[in-house]
């Protein structure tokens, strides 16, 4: 291990583009707005081919079905023109990849132009070298334009196991080297010939080899028809005019975003709250603590006073995660595309203005040979204490407390030959109360977003029976608009198994916004086939479950916006007709009446009048 | 709007295409052929009946003489996008009555924190009316926990005493074994012989819970909507005298009988512009041109379709409507808002954008004056000079062609502090260029991205902007021949004169290929003929004019999607068959195949085809003059926003060129219900079904 790359702070705030007007950006612009409008959509839809093909043809259902993966086009910088409207988690830690790759050649001492050629096909996913967690692989083909490197077409995708210390996740890691198979920068392809020793090593040191290679060369293939649409795009507009427009659009979505953090109030902004555990230290808790600076049109995201790196891999890659997650939170705040029109293209224009930061040695910053590859309850929770830092600022663009946490679980055994089933799950979460309407119910939240495994594609597939799959019905943050719902999970297995579960959010509650209340938060059970029910940490490392057992999985249902009180009566009864408010909690929280099932406008009148 | 001409056809045939704007329909007798278009009333089988009986009087065809009646509706569509409908139940397998909430649980916008998801927001079923009852079957279709039916008589009380009319019966792997759901509705009946009953094994029999739920559901909430409607337009008709059979165009591009889509009414939602595919395959097949694109262009959007030879179905997992997914068949139509009504606009930083905000038909565009004063496709059209005001949709409309201007000026050139473009003629050229590179965009993801090469292509334009719009989407997919069929306006009505009934049935194994056994399979599509030949019978088609298709659906072992790949029997080696012809699939569609990787059979289809009438299109008058046919010169600006063309160019008059006449562009063509406008290096040429064929040398 050489030297770590140090990434405290990436971009200084930029004072230049202060002043700098719309009309300004455009005068600037070499390019007129037809033509980058043309070049803009070209691009948007090489990225999203390639994460449909991508998608289509891989094996593993944490890529197919859950579409953990990201795909697009970059610059010979590492500067990322387009990519695919995929689970957000990806989107733009693919420069991270690439900016860790040349980091990489560097430390060899290896000459770029010689060892990058046409043809080569690199992996790469070290979690110290701009990898999003070492289980996220990236493939990166290099884009040759008579005989010069003009881009990369690259992706990442979530691989089902990496020969990891337990199968398919791991948490309580003693150090980097126990994630499993670290790639840094590899070549699985040399000038078009496959290197066959990468691949043979990769088929013994996985336990799903067959998906792994599959989902491997999906990928590749995927990369593919990004080259081969990129190169038809030079043919048609050259090269010039394309890298020029790339240019362009990447000012224009800066512009785009520059211009809503200029409507936030210049300050300091604050939220800090506490994570459960390391995963191994039951009673540590671990603080995480969001400091936002707005000044003009730069936003600084400060990660700096949360807890120190802990000793097992519940770290987060400051590049590729704790940057993705800083960009996505605001992106989602200040250009929200369910409220706005125009075409935002995703470059990494839309990076610029937003300075993530992060003190070497805190749990967003981790430093070698430390481990960090379960992040993403982490990520979550600072989203979550972003956009609570930001409310009273921007009280029409936030929510009230999102679960801020996520069950993302392993499962996984060997059948009679001794070869294994992996299965990953990633349990839904749920939105606090927003200013126009309640918390979203049982969604994959903030920046992720993947879709959920069919029950009966589970059931088809791995020894497990699904008994229970619905909307929590024990509370939610009450609120004017009321925190959405988690939900309850309870699954069977039919043989012994073994689960590794990365969670959070056991010990705290989603917070209440503007007078609304707090949600629940999440709870896990183990009930074994006797019936004896047993509590489970909200991190398991190859957790062991013998047949017939079953796993409960209650997960944290979000905080509410605004005074209860203020919320209509008839929504209230609503709820309650749809199971989802007991009559106590319509009387307690809302001070809505309900006797007999029916609702008393009377008794509510006199009662919210109290 | 009214027109005659000569035509052919053995029966009197009626198509009705129901429309959000227009009403259009087309007769056929055996020589002739009438159009005629009414607007569209809130209950479609007013207008329906009403465009039927005019077009009748206009022909001079009694009632009772016609032999048949093929409709397009948008009735299903609308109640679900609208949210109407029956009030409608749920009963499901015990812990899953949040499945049709839950979804994939993926947000539909990855950057939003204020969204709200239509299937949480505007539930198909209410929850207090989703019930659940004991069973359970597991796979490979096992019953492992027995149907309660006293829970189902129990749970169907309380729903009918909540005024639940229709109900959805949804087990969980009942694609695999249908045992439970079948004696759930006939309990149902039994008991409350009122209530509707869709089960998920009887509308579309595949895994997957929350789609095959969903798309059940909304099945039970149209049920009731759907019937009524068939009814009173039944009613209507035999009160007109009329006798005929009625035929109502599926989302699959088949027609089907009345009491079938009463009974299964989620198969028509994309009724209308199903039959617009089977137009522009028509017309395709009419020039000896198999690979068509189609682009039908209205006021608010368009739909673009590819014919590679064969209409194609689209993958059911990207079939939604309204934002539910509803996976029944249904022919591959990508829907785009891009139309004659779509704004062009500045955003903050000075992004050009043209749509998604749309001033629609109503109050449309700015020249409308109807209180829209943001610039539109259609202004930018009338500011070039290509749509004539005096003669847009037969002087029927007042247009006020310096609103256009004044839009385009006061929003996108006039504007101090923004970009701007310097004339309204500039502005109206990048207005165009957008809205076609996004129509242009649509038809390459449609095309390139799945192995079609858009060079091999015939463009088929149609609606009423579409062939305003062609010739420019044509160059830039280096397209050299687009064709605009006779009435533009209406060729979806003309659609449905084409049509045959088709029904679709399905059934999953999920099974390794290599293991699925001879006999076992060929039971299967037996079983699912036998469902297809009880259809067509009651039907009443002559089993001379039967046809089945059979087909399966494979996937490697551990993939999540499947490819569908023709079944020829189970001779020879039919495993090694398959599996080469999967593998070939494969790699056209990804680039890459496994040799040794194991293929699973997924699902078994038949596709029960039964050959109704056929259409010939009437033959136009040949070798007239082309001076005949022009009414003026204009003014018409061509070029790049860059470098506009002010051309004077000849415009004609559609109805009275003739076949085998040519004309070179530029040049306009005028009709009631469209503008062809024919390019700079592009010519026209007049078929004899009355097409216009255009084509340019250059590429």
């Amino acid at each position: 291990m050489t030297t770590h790359p140090d990434h405290t702070d990436q971009t200084a705030p930029d004072d230049e583009h202060d002043d700098t007007t719309a009309a300004d950006v455009l005068r600037e612009r070499d390019i007129d707005p037809v033509t980058m409008q043309v070049i803009g959509g070209e691009l948007d839809t090489i990225a999203q081919e390639m994460g449909y093909k991508l998608i289509r043809s891989s094996y593993s259902s944490i890529i197919r079905e859950s579409e953990d993966m990201g795909a697009g086009i970059f610059t010979t910088d590492c500067r990322e023109l387009c990519e695919s409207d995929s689970t957000p988690m990806h989107v733009g830690s693919l420069i991270g990849y690439l900016d860790g790759m040349y980091k990489t050649f560097e430390e060899r001492g290896v000459d770029r132009e010689e060892i990058i050629n046409e043809g080569d096909v690199f992996i790469h996913n070290h979690p110290h070298y701009g990898a999003s967690h070492s289980p996220d692989i990236a493939v990166a083909v290099p884009i040759f334009y008579e005989g010069e490197h003009i881009a990369w077409a690259a992706n990442t995708a979530h691989h089902l196991d990496i020969g990891s210390a337990t199968p398919g996740l791991a948490i309580d890691l003693e150090d980097m080297y126990a994630e499993g198979s670290l790639f840094r920068a590899t070549k699985v392809y040399d000038q078009g010939e496959r290197v066959d020793g990468i691949w043979d090593f990769i088929e013994d040191n996985v336990r799903t080899p067959r998906e792994v290679i599959g989902d491997l060369q999906a990928q590749i293939s995927s990369c593919h028809v990004g080259e081969e649409r990129y190169l038809d795009l030079v043919e048609k507009y050259g090269l010039e005019e394309i890298q020029q427009a790339g240019e362009a659009l990447m000012e224009y979505a800066e512009a785009l975003l520059r211009n809503e953090i200029r409507t936030i109030p210049d300050g300091t902004y604050y939220a800090e709250d506490y994570l459960d555990d390391d995963g191994r230290n039951r009673d540590q808790r671990l603080k995480i603590a969001a400091e936002v600076t707005v000044d003009g049109s730069d936003i600084t995201v400060d990660m700096s006073k949360s807890a120190d790196q802990t000793p097992t891999g519940y770290n987060i890659p400051f590049h590729g995660s704790t940057d993705v997650c800083i960009y996505f939170t605001i992106r989602s705040l200040l250009m929200d595309t369910f409220v706005r029109d125009e075409y935002l293209p995703q470059n990494s224009g839309t990076f610029a203005p937003v300075h993530p930061k992060a003190r070497p040695g805190c749990m967003f910053n981790p430093t070698p040979p430390t481990s960090a590859f379960a992040r993403i309850n982490q990520v979550d929770k600072m989203s979550d204490l972003i956009i609570k830092a930001l409310a009273d600022a921007i009280p029409e663009k936030v929510c009230a407390g999102t679960c801020g946490q996520v069950y993302f679980v392993s499962y996984g055994g060997t059948n009679d030959e001794g070869e294994y089933w992996v299965y990953l799950e990633v349990n839904e979460g749920s939105y606090g109360g927003r200013p126009e309407a309640d918390g979203l119910d049982a969604v994959d939240a903030l920046v992720h977003n993947t879709k959920n495994r069919p029950v009966e594609d589970i059931e088809l597939s791995h020894p497990m029976r699904v008994e229970r799959y619905g909307l929590r019905e024990d509370g939610h943050g009450a609120g004017r608009t009321r925190g959405g719902h988690g939900i309850v999970r309870e699954s069977q297995f039919l043989t012994d198994a073994v689960m590794t579960m990365e969670g959070d959010g056991n010990t705290y509650r989603p917070h209440g916004l503007f007078g609304g209340g707090e949600g629940t938060h999440g709870d896990l059970k183990h009930i074994k086939a006797d019936g004896e029910v047993l509590d489970l940490h909200s991190k398991e490392s190859g957790y062991k479950f013998e047949a017939n057992d079953r796993v409960l999985i209650k997960t944290a249902s979000g905080g509410g916006y605004g005074d209860p009180h203020e919320r209509p009566a008839d929504t209230v009864y609503e709820d309650y007709l749809d199971g989802l408010v007991s009559e106590t909690d319509a009387r307690e929280e809302y001070g809505v009446v309900i006797e007999d099932g029916t609702l008393d406008t009377a008794a509510t009148d006199e009662l919210r009048n109290e | 709007m009214v027109s005659k001409s000569t035509g052919s056809s053995s029966e009197t045939r009626v198509g009705v295409d129901v429309g959000g704007t227009n009403t259009d329909v087309i007769l056929v007798t055996e020589d002739d052929e009438f159009t005629f278009k009414t607007p569209s009333t809130a209950d479609p089988s007013q207008s329906t009946l009403t465009g039927i009986v005019e077009v009748c009087q206009l022909a001079g065809v009694e009632p009772a003489d016609v032999d048949q009646i093929l409709h397009g509706t948008t009735v299903a569509t609308n109640a679900l996008i609208e949210h109407e409908g029956a009030k409608t139940g749920l009963l499901t397998t015990d812990g899953f009555r949040d499945v049709l909430h839950i979804g994939r649980h993926r947000k539909p916008h990855s950057f939003s924190l204020q969204q709200t998801i239509s299937w949480q927001e505007q539930p198909i079923v209410k929850r207090r009316h989703r019930k659940e009852v004991t069973e359970r079957i597991y796979p490979p279709g096992d019953v492992i926990t027995p149907l309660d039916e006293d829970a189902v008589l129990k749970q169907t009380g309380d729903l009918v005493a909540d005024g639940v009319e229709s109900i959805a019966v949804c087990y969980l792997h009942s694609y695999l074994n249908r045992e439970h759901e079948d004696r759930t509705k006939e309990l149902i009946h039994e008991q409350f012989p009122d209530v509707s009953v869709s089960t998920s094994s009887e509308v579309v029999a595949q895994f997957r819970e929350f789609e095959r739920f969903t798309t059940t559901a909304v099945n039970a909430r149209l049920e009731p909507v759907m019937s009524t409607y068939l009814t009173r337009l039944s009613d209507g008709l035999a009160d007109e005298g009329f006798d005929a059979e009625v035929l109502i165009m599926q989302s699959n591009g088949g027609m089907a009988s009345v009491q079938n889509v009463a009974e299964r009414p989620v198969t028509t939602l994309v009724s209308g512009p199903a039959a617009g595919v089977l137009s522009a395959a028509f017309e395709g097949e009419h020039v000896d041109e198999p690979n068509l694109v189609m682009l039908d262009m209205g006021g608010t959007s368009a739909d673009i379709s590819v014919v590679p030879g064969r209409v194609l179905e689209r993958d059911p997992r990207d079939s939604t409507v309204g934002g539910y997914p509803t996976i029944t068949p249904m022919l591959d139509i990508e829907t785009i808002g891009a139309g004659g009504g779509s704004i062009a606009w500045f955003d903050d930083a000075m992004g050009f954008n043209v749509g998604p905000k749309s001033a629609g038909a109503n109050p449309g565009p700015a020249c409308y004056a109807r209180g829209n004063d943001q610039p539109t496709t259609t202004d930018a059209q009338v500011v070039l000079g290509r749509i004539d005001p005096d003669s847009f949709l037969g002087g029927d409309l007042d247009l006020e062609p310096e609103r256009s201007r004044e839009a385009l000026q006061t929003q996108l050139c006039a504007r101090t502090d923004q970009a701007q473009f310097e004339t309204p003629e500039q502005a109206a050229l990048a207005t165009l260029e957008v809205a076609n590179t996004n129509m242009y965009r649509a038809i390459r993801e449609q095309t390139v991205q799945r192995g079609y090469d858009p060079r091999e292509y015939t463009m088929v334009a149609f609606g009423g902007a579409g062939p305003m719009h062609g010739a420019s989407i044509a160059e830039k997919l280096e397209v050299s021949t687009v064709l605009v069929p006779p009435s533009p306006g209406i060729a979806s009505a003309r659609g449905l004169l084409t049509g045959n009934v088709k029904y679709d049935y399905q059934q999953t194994i999920s099974s390794p290929l290599e293991e699925v056994d001879g006999e076992f399979i060929e039971d299967a599509f037996e079983r699912l003929e036998a469902r297809g030949r009880e259809q067509l019978e009651r039907d009443e088609i002559d089993p001379s004019r039967w046809e089945f298709r059979s087909s399966v659906d494979c996937l490697y072992d551990g993939q999540g999607y499947e490819l569908n790949i023709d079944f020829d029997g189970t001779d020879g080696d039919w495993h090694a068959r398959l599996r080469e012809r999967f593998e070939e699939r494969h790699e056209a569609e990804y680039g890459h195949y496994f040799e040794a990787d194991p293929v699973e059979l997924l699902n078994v289809r038949v596709t029960a085809i039964g050959d109704v009438e056929s259409y010939a299109p009437p033959e136009i008058a040949a070798d007239g003059a082309l001076e005949a046919a022009k009414t003026t010169e204009s003014t018409v600006v061509f070029g790049t926003p860059d470098a506009p063309e002010k051309l004077t160019v000849p415009r004609y008059e559609r109805e009275k060129l003739t076949a085998g006449t040519e004309i070179d562009g530029p040049a306009i063509v005028d009709e009631f219900d469209s503008t062809v406008v024919v390019n700079p290096n592009w010519t026209a040429t007049i078929e004899t079904n009355g097409s216009i064929i255009l084509t340019t040398e250059e590429r």
